[in-house]
């Protein structure tokens, strides 16, 4: 077994336990992990809570509401003891079905009993966020997540709160650009209960771009106009674009960019570009998600934070009034530039080769 | 060294985290090599991409005053400047490629000039028609598998705008199962004749998956749509022989390149058309969603198992 073990580890000058690593190491091996895997365990593990919560309604469970709030913690309670303790695929993704239907019954309770009042969305986010603070594997802290950070963009968008929106945004935005810059001091921080960090940077990443979907202004320019806050897109897109800034800033040494005035350059650059989104939040975020999740070697996020940028521009694009020729010569300009970067870019690249 | 493995002895040591940082950097974090590389393709893709966007606005923009031989003269001449772009041989590969797929787009803005002009119609199939036939070569020349991929969305708009407007009551009924056909067709010719697609001697996987994927959902809608009359059977016959086929195919396609995606997508659609089947003949509501329940929890369970058994299986073979 101890051959598991890097070479290197023992050599260290830092403490270690050998045991634990040998047996997740043991455990990777015996559970390999594959994208089109965990989708097809999401949509089945959604399908089959679907069905258990219909079952369920069939047999007429509805009729007490006490007894739907019992199945509910009963079915949330063990399956996430079941998610703990087992490590067969089996009984953890009949635990996460379990799970999900338990989460279904609480919220039709809530529906019921606290239709009222502004309290059920948070009690549903707070039982996302047990969730995925106690589970343990892939796929439960990741709809755990997405399930948090929905619920509560959902409570303030129904409550009508803009300015929580913009908070929640902007502190949802701040957290994932750590989690892709400091994924070192993270790990070191938190040690054993860093096993979320992968599901909890995912769904937190398709939170962003949920949010930006729905919930922020822009894609979505009803909330704004409903919103009595002056000047509110710029609660939006004057975090995302300090925050793309700070990142572009941070990663230039990476690119290559070490002396000081280059960097500034960098950034003076971006600032220019990053001035026509002002209006326009939803670039310099998705602008920022692709930098970072470049930067991160995360391939699902890359795909997903490109998309979004593509949304993103064509919606720019789309919402400029401006005609349709003045458009054209403006796409036109922006294309060229671009040719002009990769020019540049494999100029540089070309000049770098012959010399080494 | 890989991510998992640094995360593994992060979260059971006491490892400072500047050497984390290190580790990261030195094994998975990209070096300024991949970050330029990465912003060249990506300089060049959006560049491409707003440019042709721009030329699409300027013609969709009503140009009164501007004569209609001008209007066609100037696509036509830029189609010329691309294709004699693409022909300069000092040019690197890249840009002559791009330039081809500018002259494909520009095929299409070509028609659709002149149905604006002529007044043919923008949106009828014979547009897609045309600009597929006549794109055919600059596409078939580039072997750009990005190129491709447009050209397969292309075709699959034509084929989807023939059935809706053009097409007899057979292609009608089978709609989703000719166009499962036909994009299996793709398939096949791009993985036994990679050569034609690409200058590698295999196909990327990006270019395969999206066919695998529109092929594993048409013929599960096909299925779904057939069973939707709860009265007759009898046209949910040649859909399932198909998925059965297909999904065959597929399967053994994805066990022989030791590639877990086809058998998942399979599988997926297996257990989804095993699902609309038990809805068909047990119809009574309450037992549907109870054998429901237990169905999909059980077949789900079984694939995963299976699926993680075979990545194992082939990751033993390989070492």
């Amino acid at each position: 077994m101890s051959s598991n073990l890097p070479d290197w580890l023992s050599q260290s000058d830092f403490p270690y336990n050998a045991t634990e690593i040998q047996q997740e190491l043991e455990r990777k091996k015996q559970t390999p992990t594959n994208p089109a895997i965990r989708l097809l365990l999401v949509i089945g593990v959604f399908l089959g809570s679907i069905f258990l919560f219909g079952a369920l309604f069939m047999m007429g469970f509805q009729e007490s509401m006490i007894g739907v709030l019992m199945i509910g913690i009963a079915s949330v309670a063990g399956g996430l003891m079941v998610n703990r303790k087992s490590r067969s695929e089996v009984y953890d993704t009949i635990a996460v079905s379990v799970i999900l239907m338990g989460c279904a019954c609480l919220a039709e309770v809530v529906a019921e009993w606290l239709v009222d009042t502004p309290l059920g969305i948070p009690v549903m986010a707070l039982v996302a966020l047990v969730i995925v603070v106690l589970s343990y594997g892939f796929v439960l802290p990741f709809l755990g997540t997405i399930g948090f950070f929905t619920a509560l963009f959902l409570w303030f968008a129904m409550e009508e709160f803009p300015l929580g929106m913009s908070v929640l945004y902007t502190i949802l935005c701040v957290g994932i650009t750590l989690m892709y810059l400091g994924e070192a001091e993270i790990l070191a921080k938190l040690r054993p209960r860093a096993r979320l960090f992968d599901p909890v940077r995912l769904g937190s990443l398709i939170s962003v771009i949920i949010g930006l979907l729905f919930f922020t202004p822009s894609y979505f320019p009803d909330f704004l106009t409903r919103s009595q806050l002056p000047y509110f897109v710029f609660y939006f897109s004057v975090p995302t674009t300090l925050l793309c800034l700070y990142t572009i800033y941070y990663l230039t040494p990476s690119l290559g960019v070490r002396s000081s005035t280059a960097q500034w350059g960098v950034l003076l650059l971006f600032i220019v570009i990053l001035s026509f989104f002002l209006y326009a939040p939803a670039v310099s975020l998705t602008l920022l998600l692709l930098f970072l999740t470049f930067y991160g070697r995360h391939p699902t996020g890359i795909v997903l934070s490109f998309l979004s940028l593509c949304i993103a521009v064509t919606y720019y694009y789309y919402e400029l009034h401006y005609t349709l020729l003045t458009k054209s010569v403006i796409l036109m300009l922006t294309g060229l530039l671009f040719l002009m970067g990769y020019w540049f870019i494999n100029r540089h690249l070309h000049h770098h080769e012959e010399n080494s | 060294m890989d991510r998992d493995e640094i995360h593994i002895i992060a979260r059971h040591s006491e490892w400072p985290a500047r050497d984390i940082k290190i580790a990261l950097q030195e094994n998975v974090y990209p070096s300024p090599r991949n970050w330029q590389v990465f912003l060249k393709w990506t300089c060049l893709g959006f560049g491409v991409a707003f440019f042709l966007t721009g030329v699409i606005f300027f013609f969709a923009f009503n140009w009164q005053y501007m004569h209609k031989f001008a209007k066609l003269g100037i696509v036509a001449g830029a189609i010329a400047l691309a294709i004699g772009g693409s022909l300069i041989p000092r040019l690197n590969g890249a840009v002559r490629k791009s330039l081809l797929t500018v002259a494909s787009v520009l095929t299409g803005v070509l028609f659709a000039v002149f149905g604006q002009i002529y007044q043919t119609g923008a949106n009828a199939y014979d547009l897609f028609l045309g600009w597929m036939v006549f794109s055919f070569v600059w596409v078939a020349v580039a072997r750009f598998p990005l190129l491709w991929l447009l050209y397969f969305i292309l075709v699959n708009i034509t084929w989807l705008l023939f059935l809706d407007q053009q097409s007899h009551t057979f292609f009608l009924d089978y709609g989703y199962v000719t166009t499962a056909l036909l994009n299996f067709l793709l398939f096949v010719l791009v993985t036994i004749r990679p050569n034609l697609f690409t200058e590698f001697t295999r196909a990327p996987r990006w270019l395969l998956y999206p066919l695998a994927a529109a092929v594993v959902s048409l013929y599960t809608a096909g299925v779904f749509s057939a069973l939707d009359d709860e009265r007759y059977f009898q046209p949910a016959i040649v859909p399932l022989f198909v998925a059965a086929f297909f999904g065959f195919l597929l399967y053994q396609y994805g066990m022989r390149q030791k590639e877990v995606t086809y058998p998942v997508l399979t599988g997926l659609s297996a257990m989804l058309i095993g699902l609309a089947l038990m809805i068909y003949f047990v119809r009574d509501s309450a037992s549907v969603f109870i054998i429901g329940s237990f169905y999909i929890l059980g077949t789900l369970a079984a694939l995963v198992v299976y699926f993680l058994q075979l990545i194992k299986k082939w990751k033993a073979h390989e070492q």
